[in-house]
């Protein structure tokens, strides 16, 4: 049999096929023209001719390679990695994953760490997430995010000025609730703050509600007897449900409960039923009436009729099939129907989703917050990372033989790469998975964390559990985590010089280019702890500040109300008359040295701002509050030029006036002069003349003096919301109770937001929340820094681990200890330092900025203070330190002899 | 003359080429040898392929999934690559048999040529 195989081979030549691919084809042809002969052979023709012939079925050069070259080019690329012969996408996934899982396996204890580390990592960021989630991003119920539905009103007589948007009319809800279509039940509700019990009254925060405010908030099953029906609210029924907190702790959980008569504000009522934890509980609320009581509870004052009175908070519930778009576009047409029953007035409806983000007044506050969260969040995950990505530097080390030789197979880098990442996103989804439980339990006990120890709540009240929002984050996370994990260790692995690695003496780290990357990932990680640990130390010292910082006047023998006023019917009441008669029997009472009013009470958020303009000077900002003749008096603050208002003042109000100010503004505004007598304008032209210069204090944020304070004098005519001050001596507890009750004497349908209670204890209870706060942060900074040490450790303990050799030989021709501590620390110090300089600048230049975005808040972030910076320096410094040191000693005792073996 | 003939017929087969080869597997596998004898056989001499022709347009139907080749060690022999038609292949046979049919049809309708 003549020999095909050789020509057929020259045809093919060109084509640089596989080899395996070719010897197929040379086979296959071979057979053929093995066939052709044998058949012509037989058919009578000589050998020679045989042979010719069968040759010519192969065609010239030219015809076969072309023919061939479109089918089979595209077989060319596929590299032999693992024996495959398919070039199926699924099937590389699948051997990847096999792979991956006998390569876990055989490192065990490396992959349970980075498990471990990325499930911190991801798992952290995830819970935090998940809990403000849910208090945050979407309404705080049980059941159906999606489907509750909160509407706010303002209203308004001046159609360009829109107004506020908050409660709504009695009118206007009822209308709305027969009416509306796209809202199955819409409920009503109204904060209300009554005392219980006839001797020793409590004060116990309750809520004016509709009788389906229970099915709004999911509970539909009370604890005991019954919840509130229609007819309570339609025939006014003196009933109250009380909730499982309040029967327990006042009522010792008297199994008798139903059916009992309590006294609320003086007025007996049966309680009907007992609630357990439930999302209605707005506002720390313990106690639910039906809304038709509200004059019978308040002594008269009647929100009840027709009145212009705004004071429901409207919630409901959107019928399926119905968007909040549609519901908003019917309750659009509503107002306008019931605009036209109150000629001259306009209203402007507002439809949310009820969270706390899409609330129109606060939205912003929270969006802010959740922007800096997130971005935190993220910056913890990237540390863990890096971290990460040291880890598994030094597993890629170990198989660097193992990627010489598929490179040399014909491996593409393409397709190791792929390889090495899928074995990464492995790690990370099983760290996703794990992750996932504690983003269901997780949220509860940062609830515990944050919220139980500084109010006395025990149980949660809505749900925390995860939604798609959090599904959504956990798996950009994962995925995010997996790329950036996976993807140095997996580029690393792909510069190698082949030659020298198969032969056994390349190291991964490939020279100085080597080093200088190994040097940036500990750089990186410095940096970033930097950032964080010096957001934990800034909260830290912040709490210290605010709890130590004394405010510049009278906190503790001063107790301060706040006088909340449901709705704005005017007319209904001589303010003025009300204002001092009742600081005349405030006066009278025991212990009271005096008494003072102002618009805004301290430590609330932010005072009001005020455009001031100064003849011939920029318009600046200051706040503005106003204040009663007795009120520097009554708080201490002392008048350092001039003189306090006088009963004779005439109230400015808007037009102008006398007014005092405070000395930043003096220093500010008129720096080298006296500023009384001087005048200056606001944005309407109004004139405002300086009597008085009050010494600076700080009021409206903890930790930090005030910004430039204008008080003009208090309008008793007009005030609806004001807080009374109470300067006394003595015993704080029955006097508050006697404010109390005086207060409701003489205006018994007043609300208090809260009980009367020092300025201090006011001070003492933020304290609590943001200690909490700040320990939270310290916590997770200290960890997010913890893995960065870690992730230094490894990659020193690695490097050192690769220069061997090197260290053995200097040992060997008589370096001493110090020496090798120098070579060790010197290599890795740099990139230290080098990374604490660029952290110094990146966070001096980052937190700044958050800072300013967060000067509304109630305590003051001083970033400029170089100890914060200090601290974290050396903090960091000594913690890397300590890091490098340990490898470092280990090289010192590393035995030449040993390591010269080791090649 | 001769000159368009030989285009004609260049095109016609490679427009049939795949039909033929697909049809012929579809009964039992078959290897390469094999197929290019059937064609010449049952077109009486009309239809040839060599080497050069056959075999890409194999490796290009197997490429394309519509059929299967596997080598096959029978008892004593060399081994053998036989083709067996694939479930895709089979679908792809039936549209194009009735598409030849279908084309078929309308020249002979255009031309006038019956066929007894």
């Amino acid at each position: 049999m003549p020999e095909w195989k050789q020509e057929i081979r020259q045809r093919l030549a060109n084509l640089m096929l596989e080899p395996t691919r070719e010897a197929e084809i040379v086979e296959e042809l071979a057979q053929h023209l093995d066939d052709r002969y044998v058949e012509l052979l037989t058919s009578g023709a000589t050998e020679y001719d045989a042979s010719q012939a069968a040759l010519a079925e192969l065609s010239g050069q030219e015809v076969l390679e072309r023919a061939l070259r479109p089918v089979e080019q595209r077989v060319n690329n596929d590299p032999v990695v693992l024996g495959a012969a398919r070039t199926h996408m699924i099937a590389d996934l699948w051997q990847d994953l096999r792979y991956s899982l006998r390569s876990m396996h055989k490192h065990a204890m490396l992959s349970a760490i980075v498990v471990a580390t990325l499930t911190l990592g991801i798992g952290i960021s995830t819970g935090v997430f998940t809990y403000f989630n849910a208090a945050g991003l979407r309404a705080n119920v049980d059941k159906d995010f999606d489907s509750f539905v909160k509407v706010y009103s303002a209203y308004t007589n001046d159609p360009k000025q829109p107004g506020r948007p908050a409660d709504m009319t009695l009118d206007d809800y009822l209308a709305f609730r027969g009416e509306t279509k796209s809202i199955r039940m819409l409920a009503a509700s109204c904060d209300f703050y009554a005392p219980m019990g006839d001797d020793d009254p409590v004060e116990v925060r309750a809520l004016l509600v509709t009788a389906n405010f229970f099915s709004v908030y999911d509970l539909e099953q009370p604890l005991m007897g019954r919840l509130l029906q229609p007819e309570d609210e339609a025939e006014a029924n003196p009933v109250v449900v009380l909730s499982e907190r309040l029967w327990r702790s006042r009522f010792a959980a008297d199994p008798q409960i139903v059916g009992k008569v309590v006294r609320f504000h003086g007025q007996p009522v049966t309680v009907v039923g007992v609630t357990p934890n439930f999302a209605g509980m707005v506002n720390n609320a313990r106690a639910w009436f039906p809304y038709t009581l509200d004059s019978y509870l308040k002594h008269g004052d009647n929100l009840l009729r027709p009145s212009e009175a705004a004071w429901l908070r409207v919630t409901g519930r959107l019928n399926p099939g119905f968007s909040y778009d549609e519901a908003a576009a019917e309750l659009k047409v509503l107002a306008s129907q019931q605009d036209r029953l109150h000629p001259g007035r306009y209203s402007t409806l507002t439809v949310t989703n009820g969270s706390a983000i899409q609330d129109p007044q606060d939205g912003s506050n929270v969006r802010l917050g959740f922007s800096v969260l997130v971005a935190a969040l993220l910056m913890f995950v990237l540390i863990v990372c890096v971290n990460v990505s040291a880890l598994l530097l030094s597993r890629s080390a170990a198989r660097r033989h193992e990627i010489g030789v598929r490179i040399a197979l014909g491996a593409g880098r393409m397709r190791l790469i792929r390889m090495l990442l899928t074995e990464t996103f492995l790690l990370a989804s099983i760290a996703g998975l794990a992750s996932l439980y504690l983003a269901y339990h997780a949220p509860g006990l940062l609830d515990y964390w944050l919220i139980n120890r500084s109010w006395e709540s025990a149980g949660r009240e809505y749900s925390l559990a995860p939604d798609w929002h959090v599904f959504g984050y956990l798996t950009l996370i994962t995925i995010l985590a997996g790329t950036m994990a996976g993807l140095t260790p997996a580029l690393q692995s792909l510069k190698v010089n082949l030659a020298e690695m198969l032969r056994g003496r390349q190291s991964v780290v490939g020279g100085t280019r080597g080093a200088r990357f190994y040097g940036l990932l500990i750089g990186v990680q410095i940096a970033l702890s930097f950032f964080l640990l010096y957001g934990a130390v800034l909260f830290v010292r912040t709490a210290q500040k605010a709890a130590s910082f004394e405010p510049g006047f009278e906190t503790r023998q001063v107790l301060s109300t706040d006088l909340f006023v449901q709705g704005s019917a005017p007319g209904q009441r001589n303010w003025s008359a009300f204002h001092r008669t009742l600081a005349d029997r405030l006066s009278a009472l025991p212990g009271v040295q005096s008494v003072a009013y102002s618009d805004v009470g301290p430590f609330r958020m932010g005072a009001p701002s005020f455009e001031v303009q100064i003849q011939g000077q920029a318009i600046r900002q200051a706040g503005i509050n106003w204040v009663s003749p007795d009120f520097f008096t009554t708080l201490g603050i002392e008048i350092v030029a001039g003189r306090a208002f006088l009963v004779s003042d005439p109230p400015s109000g808007k037009s102008g006036g006398p007014v005092v100010v405070s000395q930043r503004l003096t220093s500010e505004f008129w720096p080298n002069e006296s500023p009384l007598g001087r005048v200056f304008q606001d944005r309407e032209g109004h004139k405002f003349e300086v009597i008085g210069v009050a010494r600076d204090v700080s009021s409206t944020r903890l930790g930090g003096l005030d910004g430039p304070m204008v008080y003009q004098p208090f309008d008793f005519n007009s005030a609806r919301h004001a807080n009374a001050f109470v300067r006394f001596s003595g015993d704080r507890g029955e006097l508050s109770r006697a404010v109390t009750a005086t207060v409701r004497e003489v205006a018994p349908e007043l609300t208090f937001w809260m009980a009367p209670q020092t300025i201090q204890s006011f001070r003492e209870e933020l304290m609590v929340s943001i200690w909490s706060t700040a320990q939270l942060i310290a916590l997770i900074c200290a960890i997010a820094v913890a893995l960065a040490v870690i992730g230094i450790y490894g990659v020193v303990a690695f490097s050192v681990n690769q220069r061997t050799k090197e260290i053995g030989i200097r040992i060997a021709l008589g370096a001493q200890k110090k020496d090798i501590y120098g070579a060790v620390l010197g290599t890795s110090g740099r990139p230290v330092t080098i990374g604490l300089l660029i952290g110094l600048v990146v966070t001096v230049a980052a937190w700044s900025a958050i800072a300013q975005l967060l000067r509304n808040m109630e305590f003051s972030f001083d970033v400029r203070e170089a100890i914060s910076y200090a601290m974290t320096a050396v903090l960091l410094a000594c913690v890397a330190l300590t890091a490098m040191l340990i490898p470092a000693w280990r090289a010192t005792r590393v035995d030449p002899m040993v390591a010269l073996r080791e090649e | 003359m001769l000159h368009i003939q030989s285009i004609l017929d260049r095109e016609l087969k490679k427009g049939s080429a795949e039909l033929l080869i697909l049809s012929l597997v579809e009964v039992r596998p078959r290897h390469g040898y094999e197929i290019s004898k059937l064609i010449e056989a049952r077109s009486d001499g009309v239809l040839r392929f060599n080497v050069a022709s056959l075999y890409p347009l194999l490796y290009r139907l197997e490429k394309r999934g519509w059929i299967l080749g596997r080598w096959v060690e029978k008892a004593g022999q060399r081994r053998r690559r036989y083709y067996k038609l694939t479930r895709e292949g089979r679908k792809v046979l039936a549209a194009q048999r009735s598409g030849w049919e279908e084309f078929v049809a309308a020249i002979n309708r255009i031309t006038g040529v019956e066929r007894a």
